[in-house]
C-alpha cells in the first residue's frame, strides 16, 4: 500500500497533466483548468513539503548537481547552435556549382527583386517540386516574396476556389492584384512578379457597336472564356463604344477590334487613327469573309 | 602523436580486425555500384533512342540522369542504415569489456577520446567514398558530365555520411549492446529525416520552416544539386558538434553517475 503522501504527489501531477489536456481540448472553460491546476498545485506543495527532508539530501547529492549542470550545458550548447544557424541562414552565401547553373539568377530578374516594395504572395498548385528550386533562389535575393505549395489534389477546394485548370500553377498576389503562370520557367516567373507589382492594371478594351464579338457572351462564338483568361492574368477588359465618346481613353493600353461586322464610321476611325498616331496599340481581327472592312480598316489605319 | 592520433590509429587497427568493416564496405560499394551500373543503363537506352530520333550523338545531362539519383539513395537509404553499423562498437564495446571506467579516468581528456573515436569511423567512411570514385572516373572515359557538380554532391555525402557517424557515436555511448546501439542510432537518424516530411507538411510557417531546417533532406538535396550555400555547411558542423557534445557529456556523466 503506497504511503499517503505519495499519493497525493502522484494525484497532484495527474490533475496538472488533466488540467493542460482540457485547456487544449476546451480553452473556454478557464474556471474549470484554473481548478484543476489549483488542486495539482496544492497537491504537489503537500508532497514536497511532506517529503522535505529526502528533497534536501537528493538535492544535496553531488550526482544531482552535476547532472543539473550537465542539462544546464547542453541547453547552453543547443542554445549557441540554434543561433548560429539562425545567422547563418540569415546571412548565407551562395555559389551555383551546378552544371545548369539553376540556382543563378538572370540580372533583370535581380532587378525586379530588389524592386519589389510589397509584399508577393505565391500559391503554388504542383505535385512536384518544378517550380521549388527557382522559387527558394527568388526567395533567397528578396524579403517580399511568400511562397506556399499546394498540391491540388489534397486541396482541390482551394485549387478550385483559384480556378486551376493545369498541373503546375502558380498564382501571384499582390496588393490586391493576381496574375498566375503555368510553366516554371525563369522569364515566366518574373513577367508574372512585373505584372503583379506594377501599380496599374494594363486595360484591354474591347470596340463594340458594329457586331462585334461579345466579350460576355457565353456562346462558343463569345469572347467570355478569353476575357477570364485575361483577368486572370491581370489585365482590366472593358467595352468602349466609340460612338459615344470623344476619343479613345488614355489608359487603354490594347484596342481590339474583334470581328466587326458593320462598318466603322468615319469619326470612328478618325478617333482610332489618332490614337494610333499617339502611340496606341490597335490589334484588329477581321473574318476572312469580309474584304470589305479589312479594306475599311486598312484605310483607318494608314490614315 | 597527439592524443587523438594514438586514439584514431587504435581504432582503426581494432576496426580492421573484426570483419563488420569488411562487410559494410563491401555491401556499400556493391550496391552503390549496381545502382550507378543501372543508372548508366538507363541513360545509355534513352541515348539509343534519342539517336535514333535525331540522328546526331545524343546530349544527355548525365549529372542528373547517373549521379544525382545514385546519390541521394547513398545518403538517403544506403548510408542511413549502413554508417550506424560502423560506429555501433565505437563505446558500446568499451561498456561490455568494461573497458569504459579505464577510458573515462584515463589522463587522455574525454574530449580527445570521443574525437578520436569519430574521426576514426570518418576515415573509413572517406577511404570507402573515394573508392566510389570509380565509378565517375570510369563514365569520364566514356563522356563529358560536370565534374563540378559531382564533387559537390561527394562534399554533401562526405558531410551527411560525417552526420549520420556522429549521431551513431552518441548512439553507441548509450548503451552496452551493439545492436542496440546500431538500432538507436538508425531510430534518431530515422526521426531527423521524418521531421523534414512534417516540416514539408506544415507549410511556410514560422515554426514549419524550423522543423524542416532541422531535417538534413533540404540542406543535402541542396549541396546534391550543386548548390554550395553557407547555410548548409553550417548546419552540417553544428550538428556534427551538437551530437560530439552530447556524446561528452554521455561519457563524463558514467564518471559521476
Amino acid at each position: 500500500m503506497m504511503q499517503p503522501l505519495t499519493l497525493v504527489g502522484i494525484l497532484g501531477a495527474l490533475l496538472g497533466l488533466t488540467g493542460l489536456v482540457l485547456y487544449s481540448l476546451a480553452p473556454e472553460q478557464l474556471c474549470l483548468v484554473t481548478l484543476c491546476e489549483g488542486l495539482a498545485l496544492i497537491g504537489l506543495v503537500i508532497f514536497f513539503v511532506g517529503h522535505f527532508e529526502t528533497l534536501k539530501a537528493v538535492s544535496a547529492r553531488r550526482s544531482t548537481r552535476l547532472g543539473a549542470n550537465t542539462v544546464l550545458m547542453v541547453v547552453l550548447f543547443v542554445g549557441i547552435v540554434i543561433i548560429a544557424n539562425v545567422l547563418a541562414a540569415r546571412h548565407a552565401k551562395r555559389w551555383d556549382l551546378s552544371e545548369t547553373l539553376r540556382f543563378t539568377l538572370a540580372p533583370q530578374t535581380h532587378d525586379v527583386l530588389r524592386g519589389l516594395t510589397h509584399e508577393v504572395t505565391i500559391t503554388v498548385f504542383t505535385q512536384s517540386n518544378a517550380y521549388k528550386d527557382l522559387l527558394d533562389a527568388y526567395r533567397h535575393a528578396t524579403d517580399q516574396l511568400r511562397v506556399e505549395y499546394l498540391d491540388p489534389e489534397t486541396q482541390p477546394a482551394i485549387a478550385r476556389q483559384y480556378g486551376i485548370t493545369r498541373r503546375d500553377t502558380a498564382v501571384f498576389e499582390s496588393g490586391g492584384r493576381s496574375t498566375r503562370v503555368t510553366t516554371p520557367s525563369e522569364v515566366e516567373l518574373t513577367a508574372a512578379l512585373i505584372r503583379v507589382s506594377k501599380d496599374t492594371k494594363k486595360q484591354i478594351v474591347f470596340l463594340e457597336g458594329h457586331g462585334e464579338r461579345d466579350i460576355f457572351n457565353e456562346e462558343p462564338d463569345g469572347y467570355s472564356l478569353a476575357t477570364e483568361a485575361m483577368k486572370k492574368q491581370g489585365y482590366a477588359v472593358s467595352t468602349l463604344l466609340l460612338l459615344q465618346e470623344p476619343r479613345v481613353p488614355e489608359e487603354t493600353t490594347v484596342l481590339v477590334i474583334a470581328g466587326p461586322v458593320r462598318r466603322v464610321t468615319g469619326p470612328e476611325q478618325d478617333r482610332i487613327a489618332r490614337y494610333v498616331a499617339e502611340g496606341g496599340r490597335l490589334l484588329v481581327f477581321t473574318d476572312p469573309q469580309s474584304d470589305d472592312e479589312r479594306e475599311q480598316i486598312r484605310q483607318a489605319h494608314v490614315s | 602523436m597527439t592524443a587523438v592520433q594514438a586514439i584514431i590509429a587504435k581504432e582503426l587497427r581494432t576496426a580492421f580486425v573484426s570483419p563488420i568493416v569488411y562487410v559494410v564496405g563491401a555491401v556499400f560499394l556493391l550496391s552503390h555500384g549496381l545502382l550507378s551500373f543501372v543508372m548508366v543503363q538507363i541513360a545509355g537506352t534513352l541515348a539509343l533512342g534519342q539517336m535514333q530520333f535525331q540522328d546526331a550523338a545524343a546530349q544527355l545531362n548525365l549529372n542528373e540522369l547517373v549521379f544525382r539519383p545514385v546519390f541521394y539513395w547513398c545518403g538517403v537509404y544506403f548510408l542511413l542504415v549502413l554508417l550506424p553499423i560502423l560506429t555501433m562498437r565505437l563505446f558500446a564495446e568499451e561498456h561490455k569489456l568494461r573497458t569504459f571506467e579505464l577510458l573515462a579516468t584515463s589522463p587522455i581528456g574525454i574530449k580527445d577520446i570521443v574525437l578520436g573515436k569519430f574521426l576514426a569511423a570518418f576515415v573509413i567512411y572517406l577511404g570507402l567514398l573515394t573508392l566510389t570514385g570509380v565509378g565517375p572516373l570510369i563514365l569520364s572515359l566514356f563522356s563529358s558530365f560536370s565534374w563540378q557538380a559531382v564533387l559537390t554532391g561527394y562534399l554533401g555525402l562526405a558531410l551527411l555520411g560525417a552526420l549520420y557517424l556522429s549521431v551513431g557515436v552518441l548512439a553507441s555511448a548509450l548503451t552496452e549492446n551493439q545492436i542496440i546501439a546500431a538500432l538507436v542510432g538508425f531510430g534518431l537518424l530515422l526521426l531527423l529525416w521524418l521531421a523534414g516530411a512534417l516540416g514539408a507538411n506544415l507549410g511556410d510557417s514560422p515554426f514549419g520552416i524550423a522543423v524542416s531546417y532541422i531535417s538534413f533532406g533540404e540542406h543535402f538535396g541542396r549541396l546534391v544539386r550543386g548548390l554550395l550555400d553557407t547555410s548548409d555547411l553550417v548546419y552540417f558542423a553544428s550538428g556534427i558538434g551538437l551530437m560530439l557534445f552530447l556524446t561528452h557529456r554521455v561519457v563524463e556523466s558514467e564518471r559521476w553517475k
